[in-house]
């Protein structure tokens, strides 16, 4: 693809994929965006594999593309994949704040999902110090790398 | 004198006729230097992306000092023109008619490309001091940055004259895939001058500037216009719109903003191979990868220019 004009609208997942999620994609006949979903790049790793198993059209790219997307007008509607349902609102993944006030900020409606099996223990990378299991920074640097955690997206956001 | 360095302040040096070239790529585990004699070799720099930013400058700069010594007597604007021509075919985006303009205005003062090339970047660095200071004066007693990329040692410069101010500071550091510039770059020239900071995905800012840990966000621009908008690394959009609705202001650091419409600048989709940048294979998907996105006037705070 060499201009963002060749893009036409596509959904946009964030979270891992469930089998609703899945169905209801499918139910829409459209291509997936799948961001990379660091640190354990999800999209990569998980989402890519069972959209090519369920012959689902999808491109993938790195997660700072999203806002030149919504930007351009290339998201049609965001699929949030949650962790769990809490009184103050939805446990999801690293970046959904991140992909939720994109959606919001651009008038870009977002269904929510509980979010499929993720077997974390199988993930390398667990912050911005390692890329795919390879480090990026130098030892004595690590320290000074952002922990990762779930974010607790209220419920008058996701309103 | 400065008390913090960086190889990345100066990225590239003339020396008789050869160009060393900082290959950024291999950072921060190698500091190795490319040497470059001819503008084929300046062409591949470039378009493997060994150096960026104030480097696509110096390597501009430079490769038409090479060719002017490479070819005395041929005609120096047109040789200028050539140079800029070629360079943009490699990265389209950035504004090398721009600079070949600079180098023609100067061969109405000087006789040669190399002293206008010289005249140029004699006050260059102090220039770049100056912004930071400017900058430094409006952040708040506290700032707590946000940045995206890498400005070539600039944010160094900018803890320096917060210093100065009795201003407190402390960065966080988006790793800018997928080229990680800033893990790679800025987070490793912050660290190495034991300057406060912490490097995050990129996909982190949105809770980082929720929970209030971030008061401020200052970008680099590739690009900038006379109307306000600045086109920068991919990433730096959203960055100002998230920024814009936690009420939290943006400086975008400018230099020679130019009369033209920031939607009609051509932006650089790489090749999609790119996108998968320091994994462990190149995966077989299909991928974009635009290298820059478009940051409009409306949601900067203020342009901090080089002037």
């Amino acid at each position: 693809m060499r201009s963002i004009e060749d893009l036409k609208q596509s959904l946009l997942i964030w979270g891992v994929l469930s089998k609703e999620g899945i169905e209801f994609i499918k139910s829409k006949k459209e291509r997936v965006i799948v961001p990379e979903m660091r640190p354990s790049l999800l999209g990569l790793k998980i989402n890519i594999p069972l959209l090519k198993r369920n012959n689902i059209p999808f491109i993938y790219c790195t997660d700072n593309t999203l806002g030149f997307l919504f930007y351009k007008n290339k998201i049609k509607h965001t699929l949030l994949f949650f962790k769990e349902e809490l009184s103050e609102g939805l446990r999801c993944i690293t970046g959904s704040l991140y992909v939720v006030l994109l959606s919001h900020l651009h008038n870009i409606d977002i269904s929510f999902f509980k979010m499929g099996y993720l077997q974390s223990n199988s993930l390398t990378d667990k912050d911005a110090s390692t890329i795919d299991g390879r480090k990026v920074v130098l030892n004595e640097d690590i320290p000074f790398v952002e922990e990762v955690k779930d974010e607790v997206i209220e419920w008058k956001v996701l309103k | 004198m400065p008390l913090y360095k960086s190889p990345l302040l100066w990225p590239i040096f003339l020396k008789k006729e050869t160009i060393f070239v900082l290959d950024e790529t291999l950072l921060p585990f190698e500091e190795k230097y490319i040497e470059v004699r001819k503008i084929k070799e300046s062409l591949e720099v470039l378009e493997s992306m060994k150096t960026r930013a104030f480097g696509q400058v110096l390597l501009f700069f430079y490769t038409c000092c090479l060719e002017e010594s490479n070819h005395p007597d041929s005609n120096k604007e047109k040789l200028i023109e050539k140079v800029a021509s070629l360079f943009k075919e490699k990265r389209p985006t950035f504004d090398f008619l721009f600079l070949a303009f600079i180098l023609k205005e100067g061969l109405k003062r000087f006789s040669s490309i190399k002293e206008t090339v010289e005249f140029f970047l004699k006050d260059f660095d102090s220039k770049r001091r100056n912004r930071q200071k400017k900058l430094a004066e409006i952040l708040p007693p506290e700032a707590n940055i946000l940045s995206i990329c890498n400005v070539n040692g600039e944010l160094i410069y900018l803890y320096e004259e917060l210093l100065n101010l009795k201003k407190k500071a402390f960065f966080y550091i988006c790793e800018t895939r997928p080229y990680l510039q800033g893990s790679r770059l800025t987070f490793w020239e912050l660290r190495r001058n034991n300057i406060p900071c912490k490097l995050i995905c990129d996909c982190q800012c949105a809770l980082l500037m929720k929970e209030k840990k971030i008061n401020c966000v200052v970008v680099g621009a590739d690009r900038s216009t006379k109307k306000g908008g600045i086109i920068n690394k991919i990433g730096t959009y959203t960055l100002a719109t998230l920024a814009h609705f936690f009420d939290m202001p943006f400086y975008a650091l400018v230099q020679y903003p130019q009369d033209v419409d920031v939607n009609k600048i051509n932006i650089e989709f790489r090749p999609q191979e790119e996108a998968f940048m320091f994994l462990s294979k190149i995966y077989d998907v299909e991928a974009i990868y635009p290298a820059f996105d478009i940051t409009p006037q409306g949601l900067i705070t203020d342009f901090i220019n080089l002037q």
